[in-house]
């Protein structure tokens, strides 16, 4: 099913209601009676239930009794299971590249655009926590941040500001000798700048005013995102486009002392033995498969890249495909996996647990063990199956998707859908 | 040709080489002549152990001792891997906006994991990874090792510095630098002008550079940090101190002496001229300067040479003595292809360069040892005891124009072995069973020649470059009669695992079911290791008549490797007869149909034969006065009408579908009307109004309150579609039937009254009518090669007294050969069997106890004289065909009878006796390869042979 998405006011007007209905009912306690529970951190349930406390959870199982007067939710046929978390993503924000190769200064928090169909999508596709960084094109493209799709403003649904750097080692012209180059001076002139910064600061002044103590203090504004990334405060996520680029990026970090999470597209399949000596675990970026043509047979192969990274002994995250009919769904993405060869719990962790754990979130998100935020989907049906919508998405303990209500779907699809 | 047959060879031989070789084995490699790095010695044994040479006996060959793995090429020419020192295609560096970029490393653009296998077996080992040559300093060039691990694979990144003088590097890109998008209050920048443009410009841009350097090195002024325009000096630095050598590309004379006049003020740099094509004016310059030179050698095919005198030259023609020339004055030389050359073409190029000044060994240590040396690495380019064991080992000159190397040794280990490709294979055996005439061999051996047996015995000649093969028991390859194996599908067991799929269904007769195998799914390749060589693939029984039986190999990727028999037999099972008909009338029916069409085709086939020898057809152009026939126009609407049958499959039908009468007639209001009797749940026949479009018919009835849309597709005597209801879909195929007794088509009819009708070309010498070709009915096309080519029936049935009734019906009325596929029935059809001469098919699974004896239907059928064949059948796997065996050798089956069961009875009853089944000259060379003795406990399949292909792991290869 394709929902035909166009920007502008409607758009804009749609997410307004979407956000606006769900933002009166605030976090209240729920019970979820009676779904086959998947909580990604222990066997699944076939009819169990979950209770939710001041939007975190507080127990899931067969044996859980509703307290008295809290709202209670029937998932009777329906499959509970814990939000997706999305590890790396370009969407949802305006123009993801800069023209500028080397822009460390710039937040993805300052073009995050609230009313673009991705954000609205995320409601619907159970995409809970999402986590944005600037376009590929861009050698050094900024800061990230962690959002939930929820939220009145950009600060509201912001989890984690400046959440990591963004680097891609794809080079935009072609040449990859000459960006790594460019990458490279970067990074020093971040040294240069850090150094400096450490020989020649003050001592400690109180000016009372943020702006100018960090001018007293000789604080670049344009190198400050670079050296927390030098001083090992914030981690790069680095897009590697082949193989030979998990190799290089694992020497930069060596090389800069700086801490680094691999994107990983296709055509790095080749280094997934090497990596899995590494003991890294990647984010997976673009196709799952991809076929290449025998050089002397001329006979077509096709690479499994999910299989490759398992044999391999790699843990990875798998990430949507935006616009893609299918693969734009997590769901479909962990479904895929099990024609692979995949267990359920290895294919549903790769869409949960695994990402929520690369982005530094696994005390908060990825499943449904208690203390963890209650982003919790009611599916349709089997979400490995291929066949499941979220019927009802609830996010920090809030009802904040029902698929009955969905003004867009009610649009496209008629009043009566299902 | 030749490449291909190498690559052949790379394919074939890359694997098995690696993977059969323990590490630290030790292989003795007989060099009639090798080279140490400066000369050629020989002959000698280099004898390799672990990664190394460990020892280098001169004088004659000595024997191996046991265990020693021996590499014996006739005039093995052994040298070491060689060094490609200039630059190359191997890597193509995409060259950056800046006209100078010291900071750029050529080797940031390798990819380590990229495949070299191919350069590898083609003897190049050390590449230098050059920054490219379109700008005037495009960066600093590395060194990769291709033999080594992906991490290891670049040895150094900081070989060189480049720069580049020649006009390639001239006029580099403007450069674009947007502080932010152009706008209206920010018009664009203007473009950031480079240099060079000009010789004198390239020249000066250098001294700049050098100059700017020196003063930093003298401390007169800082470093300046890099930035847009201001290039990295610290390369710069490293060069005027002699710590990183400065390559320059110039090919012209004059760019020559303007490079030696450029670096003569700083007398620490070590200066690399590269490409030189113009050196032999300047010979005294540069054999005072110091330099050394890598040297373009030969000319690439196809390339643009530089234009002739008077015009403007630059790179001059290269000139074959110059190598000679330059290392007479006493110049360091080094050779590498020319630009845009293959760079696996390395040897092929310098042997370019040979003339009397320039010796075969010249020529050898310009591509090895003193290539190493220019790049200032040590690499293990020289056969020494105690160097490293990286050999290349050719049968004669290396610097002959088509010499490759045959064997490629890197540390120790066959990388690549280009004699495996087309190698002969002897398989030597302490029992051979040919399951012929001739027996069983002791000590035995066998020689296949391009995938056929070519010999056998224990007298045989072997080739003197075969690959030998030692094993306890060798037999034929195993047939499995009827089985499953390759057919695609999965089934789902739960919770994420998936199993192979439940079997193939009852296939409509013109499916063959080599179209649904596939040759490289996992079960077809376990089927090999467990030597199994040939499966009669069908789908499982089910219905009276289940389908073709196609005869395929277990091994090979296109159908012409693996395809035996497309239709090698028909699958007959006594049972489920399809509704108002009875088993028997439905498999009779089915027989006389066969029977009758192909009594029509052969009928058409004597008739055409008599009327072309009565009328030979004519061979040329029309003659003056003949009148040439227009075929007769045709309508084609009237296709539609008629009767049909055929099936409805798909949904909630049951497997099989369901057989289906349709009557079409053309109707007033234009349509046509489509009565379909049988439609189940309802005695009513289901009558449908329908639109035509072109051959295409379509419309929709009711049916139990669910609206089924139905369309066809109708031609002369098919018609395929599908059919459609809210829930569920599926196809419609259809054949004509009975059309010999109906009125002739009103198509037909009105051709006839067309006017042109064609006037006979003269009267009264009315010519016949050529013979008609009897309709073509897929469904019944196997029948012909049942009933002509003697291909086999495959029946099952549920009692006794119904497998009299059809082994008679098969065998007395159609004489048809047939297998009887119901073992559990023995010993009570063995009259029978015996008495129409009809063989028995046993699963491995047959063994049965009844009554506290066990039923052994092998021995009991051949004690009968009724042959036995192995099939793993419907449900089975092909893996255990060999246990089933044993299993039954077990219980009384004579081995003999065994074997011959796995093998030639197999071939018999399929029809394939002239390829598979024996140990024969001339056969197709399909072996099982045991370890142990042959059906006795403890005894195990190894592998099998293919085609004279291996399959399986062999440990015991002979030396």
């Amino acid at each position: 099913m394709t929902i035909p998405m166009s920007r502008g006011p409607v758009a804009g007007a749609l997410a307004a209601v979407l956000l606006v209905a769900t933002s009166f009912a605030g976090a209240q306690d729920l019970f979820i009676r009676g779904g086959h529970v998947i909580t990604c951190a222990g066997p699944e349930m076939p009819e169990a239930h979950v209770l939710i406390r001041g939007g975190r959870i507080e127990a899931a199982g067969p044996d859980v009794v509703a307290p008295e007067g809290v709202r209670v939710i029937d998932a009777y046929g329906r499959y509970v299971m814990p939000a997706f978390v999305v590890a790396e993503t370009s969407q949802g924000i305006r123009t993801p590249n800069e023209i500028v190769p080397v822009t460390p200064f710039v937040s993805v928090t300052d073009s995050l655009d609230p009313t673009l169909p991705f954000i609205e999508d995320c409601f619907r596709d159970g995409h809970y926590t999402v986590h944005i960084l600037p376009g590929d094109r861009t050698a050094i493209g900024g800061t990230g941040a962690i959002i939930r799709p929820y939220g009145l403003n950009v600060l509201d649904m912001v989890l984690a500001p400046d959440s990591a750097m963004k680097i891609s080692l794809i080079p935009p012209g072609g040449s990859r000798a000459a960006h790594l180059s460019n990458l490279r001076r970067a990074l020093e002139d971040g040294q240069r700048y850090l150094e400096g910064k450490r020989r020649d600061a003050p001592s400690q002044p109180q000016t009372g005013s943020t702006v100018l103590d960090l001018m007293a203090l000789g604080v670049d504004r344009r190198q400050h995102s670079l050296a927390r990334l030098l001083e090992g405060d914030l981690i790069a996520f680095v897009t590697c486009g082949t193989a030979g680029d998990c190799m290089q990026a694992l020497r930069l970090a060596e090389e800069f002392k700086i801490k680094v999470q691999l994107v990983c597209g296709p055509g790095t399949w080749r280094a997934a033995e090497w990596l899995g000596k590494q003991g890294v675990s990647v984010i997976l970026q673009g196709d799952l498969e991809m076929e290449e043509s025998d050089p002397d047979t001329g006979k077509n192969i096709l690479r499994v890249i999910p299989k490759i990274y398992k044999d391999a002994g790699v843990r990875f995250a798998l990430t949507p495909v935006p616009g893609h009919l299918g693969r734009r769904y997590m769901w479909y993405q962990a479904a895929t996996l099990l024609r692979y060869g995949f267990t359920r719990e290895e294919a549903l962790a790769a869409a949960t647990s695994i990402p929520a754990e690369l982005i530094g979130m696994q005390d908060r998100k990825g499943d449904l063990s208690p203390g963890k935020d209650a982003d919790v989907l009611i599916m349709t049906a089997d979400p490995l199956t291929g066949l499941a919508w979220v019927d009802k998405g609830i996010m920090a303990g809030e009802v904040a998707y029902d698929r009955a209500r969905d003004p867009r779907l009610k649009e496209v699809l008629g009043s009566d859908h299902k | 040709m030749r490449r291909s047959l190498l690559f052949l060879g790379v394919l074939s031989a890359l694997v098995p080489a690696a993977a059969g070789q323990t590490p630290g084995r030790e292989v003795w490699v007989r060099a009639q002549r090798y080279f140490n790095g400066e000369r050629y010695e020989g002959p000698a044994t280099l004898r390799l152990s672990g990664s190394v040479i460990a020892a280098i006996d001169r004088g004659g060959f000595q024997e191996a001792p046991e265990g020693v793995r021996v590499i014996a090429v006739p005039d093995a020419h052994v040298i070491p891997h060689l060094v490609l020192a200039g630059s190359s295609s191997l890597l193509r560096v995409a060259p950056s906006p800046e006209g100078i970029e010291p900071s750029i490393h050529a080797a940031d653009a390798f990819d380590p994991f990229a495949d070299h296998s191919r350069t590898v077996a083609e003897g190049l080992a050390f590449v230098y990874l050059s920054p490219g040559a379109s700008r005037l300093v495009p960066g600093i060039g590395g060194v990769a090792n291709l033999l080594a691990k992906p991490a290891a694979k670049v040895m150094a990144n900081r070989v060189a510095l480049h720069a580049v003088v020649t006009r390639s590097a001239y006029n580099p890109p403007d450069i674009y630098d947007p502080p932010m998008d152009p706008g209206p209050d920010n018009p664009s920048p203007p473009l950031r002008k480079q240099q060079p443009a000009t010789r004198a410009d390239a020249f000066a841009a250098l001294r700049e550079l050098l100059a700017g350097g020196e003063a930093v090195r003298r401390g007169e002024t800082p470093l300046p940090p890099p930035g847009r325009g201001v290039p990295d000096l610290r390369p710069v630095l490293d060069v005027l101190d002699g710590r990183l050598p400065f390559r320059v590309r110039a090919h012209a004379a004059v760019d020559i002496l303007a490079v030696l006049d450029l670096v003569r003020p700083f007398p620490d740099i070590r200066l690399i001229i590269e490409g030189a094509s113009e050196a032999e004016q300047v010979i005294s310059e540069l054999s005072a300067s110091g330099a050394t030179v890598v040297l373009s050698s030969g000319v690439a095919p196809g390339a643009a040479l530089p234009p002739p005198e008077p015009f403007a030259s630059e790179e001059g023609p290269y000139d074959p003595r110059l190598a000679g020339v330059l290392q007479r004055a006493g110049i360091v030389v080094v050779l590498a292809p020319p630009e845009g050359a293959r760079p696996e073409d390395l040897l092929w190029y310098a042997a370019q360069s040979l003339s009397p000044d320039f010796r075969p060994e010249d020529v050898l240590r310009s591509v090895t040892s003193r290539a190493a040396q220019v790049l200032g690495l040590d690499l293990p380019v020289a056969i020494q005891e105690k160097g490293a064991a990286n050999l290349l080992v050719y049968a004669g000159d290396p610097l002959a124009p088509s010499a490759r190397p045959l064997v490629v040794l890197a540390e120790g280990e066959v990388v690549y072995d280009g004699r495996a490709a087309r190698r002969p294979l002897a398989i030597t055996a302490r029992e051979l069973h040919t399951a012929s005439d001739a027996g069983t061999i002791a000590n035995g051996t066998v020689v296949v020649v391009d995938g056929k047996i070519a010999a056998v015995g224990t007298d045989v000649v072997i080739p003197w470059n075969a690959r030998r093969l030692a094993v306890d028991v060798l037999t034929p390859g195993f047939i499995d009669c009827m089985g499953q194996a390759g057919i695609r599908g999965y089934r789902d067991l739960g919770d994420g695992a998936l199993a192979m799929g439940g079997g193939l269904q009852p296939q409509p007769m013109e499916i063959a079911p080599s179209s649904l195998f596939d040759p490289e799914f996992p079960d077809v390749r376990a089927a090999a290791l467990a030597g199994v060589t040939a499966i009669g693939v069908a789908p499982r029984p089910g219905r009276p008549v289940v389908g073709q039986l196609s005869i395929v190999k277990t091994l090979g990727s296109k159908e012409d490797e693996y395809l035996i028999r497309k239709m090698g037999g028909v699958v007959l099972d006594y049972q489920n007869p399809p509704p108002g008909e009875t088993t028997r009338g439905a498999l009779a029916k089915f027989m006389k149909d066969g029977k009758d069409y192909h009594d029509a085709w052969r009928k058409y086939a004597d008739e055409k034969a008599e009327y072309e020898k009565k009328h030979p057809p004519a061979t040329g152009d029309a003659t003056v006065g003949q009148t040439v026939k227009p075929a007769p126009r045709r309508r084609s609407f009237s296709d539609f009408e008629g009767a049909w049958e055929g099936r409805v499959y798909g949904g909630v039908v049951p497997p099989g579908g369901i057989a289906v009468r349709v009557t079409i007639a053309a109707i007033d209001s234009g349509g046509y009307e489509l009565t379909v009797a049988d439609l189940p749940g309802d005695a009513e026949p289901a009558k449908i109004v329908m639109e035509r479009r072109r051959r295409t018919l379509s419309g929709s009835f009711e049916r139990l309150g669910v609206v089924v849309e139905v369309e066809l597709t109708v031609w002369r005597e098919e018609a395929h579609g599908t059919w459609r209801s809210p829930m569920q879909q599926g196809g419609i195929l259809l054949a004509r039937t009975g059309r010999e007794h109906e009125p002739p088509a009103r198509g037909e009819e009105e051709a006839a009254e067309l006017p042109g009708k064609p006037e006979p070309a003269e009267a009264g010498a009315k010519a016949p009518e050529p013979p008609k070709p009897p309709r073509l009915i897929g469904s019944r096309e196997p029948m012909r090669e049942i009933v002509t080519g003697g291909h086999p029936l495959f029946v099952s049935v549920r009692d006794g007294s119904s497998a009299e009734e059809l082994i008679r019906l098969l065998r007395v009325d159609y004489d048809a050969r047939t297998v009887f596929t119901s073992p559990e029935l023995v010993p009570g059809v063995l009259d029978v069997l015996d008495e129409h001469s009809v063989a028995l098919l046993v699963t491995p699974a047959s063994m049965r106890r009844e009554k506290g004896e066990w039923v052994n239907p092998a021995a009991l059928a051949v004690g009968r004289g009724i042959p036995v064949v192995l099939g793993s059948g419907a449900a089975g796997d092909s893996r255990t065909l060999y246990q089933g065996a044993s299993y039954l050798v077990r219980f009384g089956f004579g081995r003999t009878e065994a074997l011959k069961a796995l093998t030639a009875w197999g071939a018999f009853v399929l029809n394939v006796s002239d390829r598979i089944g024996t140990i024969e000259v001339g056969k197709d060379a399909d072996f099982a390869l045991i370890e142990g003795r042959l059906f006795e406990p403890g005894s195990r399949v190894v592998g099998s042979v293919v085609n004279g292909h291996l399959a399986g792991d062999f440990k015991k290869e002979a030396p």
